[in-house]
């Protein structure tokens, strides 16, 4: 396969990941189709959507056939199916918030309205319950993770790292940059599971 | 049929089968640990398979509040209204079924506990235990599993470790650290050589043995997190996994390298 600067790339084989379980490069289409279209394959009990991978996993052992429904999953539209549309209220008073100003040479202000200003998409599910790693950060706030990752970060904080925003459903170590905090509940529910899916698109406002 | 938690330590939870079908919003399927054991407590106590039931990782002490029936997989007894029951065991995860299930709300299709995602708590001094009063069955007891070494189908991240990772995994036993829990088993033994690859996240599977930097290894639990950073040398076969999981805390694993075919022919 070619990539766009017309370079032969190498795209991984479809690998086992154990007896119960495949793993294979993320087709270039929406996550929320990829989603819908593993899970209506026979035997498929779930499926995990990464940044650059997506796992499925089988209640049997998984024959060689599911290969070519794999390849085919690139043929997908790129355009997501239409999810929510959500306001997550929050308040910009996170630990980071200094910092990160003073790293991309912006007042507190500007990265606020910035980060305020944009609207998200879901790019992909993992790490916690509920933890959506979000696209669409303004590029002005790009930073690499933080070098040492904190021990502990508290439950609903909103936080950047490299390209994307995402908010800590629950408290756990991480080592993204925290900018603020959600008002408004939480990212994942007993009563409803995950907040935000695939398709799903986010505004924070104060 | 009730009981009275009078102390609890460790971890002491309601597990059923877990919640299959929730991965892709980020929540492991959680459940029993061993689930062959929550079988055989389950079968002793005539309920169906996967009813919920304790999960003992440590030691529970209960106090019969009226006369009840209990089991664990190697008895199935009634107890006396006043009666107290010491259940810890030399293996690592031991189940308590009541006759007719543990009572536990349905959280996301599943009575399950899950730590991590709060859905659930575990169990706690005073708290009541109470029967679902689910339909009886009578099932034959479980067939034992067979012993010996711990298969580990070669896991796909071989471009993080170098070329003999496997080998070392295979070389001596290694020991479960007390510091295991639901989300994973840390293990002990000899250091699995990494190459110089970067930490990648990319999803997971329960049975994986993920290699942190110290080269020591860690095997998901049912509570993994559904997409992690450290290269996965190994997963381990479906087959053996309850196996693995049974083993006592401190106790020695020897690894073997199996691949997928003999998985499927040997279980």
């Amino acid at each position: 396969m070619w990539d766009a600067f017309g370079e032969l790339c190498y795209r991984p084989p479809v690998e086992r990941l154990g007896d119960r379980a495949l793993r294979f490069a993320r087709p270039h289409a929406a996550p929320g189709r990829i989603l819908e279209a593993v899970r209506a394959w026979p035997d498929v009990i779930d499926a995990v959507i990464a940044a650059h991978d997506v796992a499925i996993y089988f209640d049997a052992e998984p024959s060689d056939d599911y290969e070519a429904l794999i390849e085919e999953l690139a043929t997908l539209p790129l355009d997501s199916i239409a999810g929510r549309e959500h306001e997550i209220r929050v308040a910009y008073d996170g630990e980071d918030l200094a910092a990160v100003a003073t790293t991309t040479r912006l007042s507190v202000a500007e990265v606020v309205a910035a980060h305020h200003a944009a609207t998200y998409d879901v790019a992909s599910i993992g790490f916690l319950p509920g933890f959506a790693y979000l696209d669409g950060l303004d590029p002005r706030l790009e930073l690499p993770r933080r070098e040492t990752p904190r021990a502990r970060v508290p439950a609903g904080a909103l936080a950047i790292a490299g390209t994307q925003t995402a908010v800590y459903p629950f408290a756990s170590p991480g080592g993204w940059h925290l900018i603020g905090r959600v008002i408004d509940g939480s990212m994942f529910t007993p009563e409803h599971g995950a907040r935000l899916a695939f398709g799903d698109r986010v505004r924070f406002v104060t | 049929m009730s009981l009275v938690v009078v102390r609890a330590l460790g971890l002491v939870t309601v597990q059923d089968g877990g919640r299959a079908g929730y991965m892709h919003e980020g929540l492991a399927p959680g459940g029993a640990l061993v689930r062959s054991a929550l079988v055989a407590a389950n079968r002793a106590a005539s309920n169906d398979d996967f009813a919920p039931a304790i999960e003992v990782l440590g030691r529970l002490t209960v106090r019969a509040e009226a006369a009840t029936a209990i089991a664990t997989d190697r008895i199935s007894r009634r107890m006396l209204e006043g009666e107290l029951v010491i259940e810890s065991e030399p293996q690592r995860a031991t189940y308590l079924a009541l006759r007719g299930g543990v009572s536990a709300p349905m959280i996301l299709g599943s009575a399950s506990t899950h730590v991590a995602a709060q859905l659930g708590q575990p169990l706690a001094p005073g708290q009541r235990v109470v029967s679902a009063g689910a339909a009886v069955r009578v099932a034959k007891a479980p067939a034992p599993q067979r012993g010996g070494a711990i298969r580990v189908l070669p896991g796909p991240d071989a471009y993080a470790f170098s070329p003999d990772a496997l080998a070392a995994l295979v070389s001596a036993p290694y020991r479960m650290s007390p510091t295991s829990d639901r989300v994973g088993t840390r293990l002990v033994g000899p250091i699995i050589a990494r190459s110089s690859a970067p930490d990648r996240s990319r999803p997971t599977v329960k049975g994986a043995v993920e290699v942190p930097r110290d080269g020591q290894p860690i095997v998901l639990g049912p509570e993994h997190p559904t997409t992690g950073g450290y290269p996965i040398v190994g997963v381990i076969a479906s087959t053996d996994l309850d196996r693995f999981f049974a083993m006592r805390i401190g106790g020695e694993i020897v690894f073997e390298v199996g691949h997928v075919a003999t998985s499927r022919a040997r279980s």
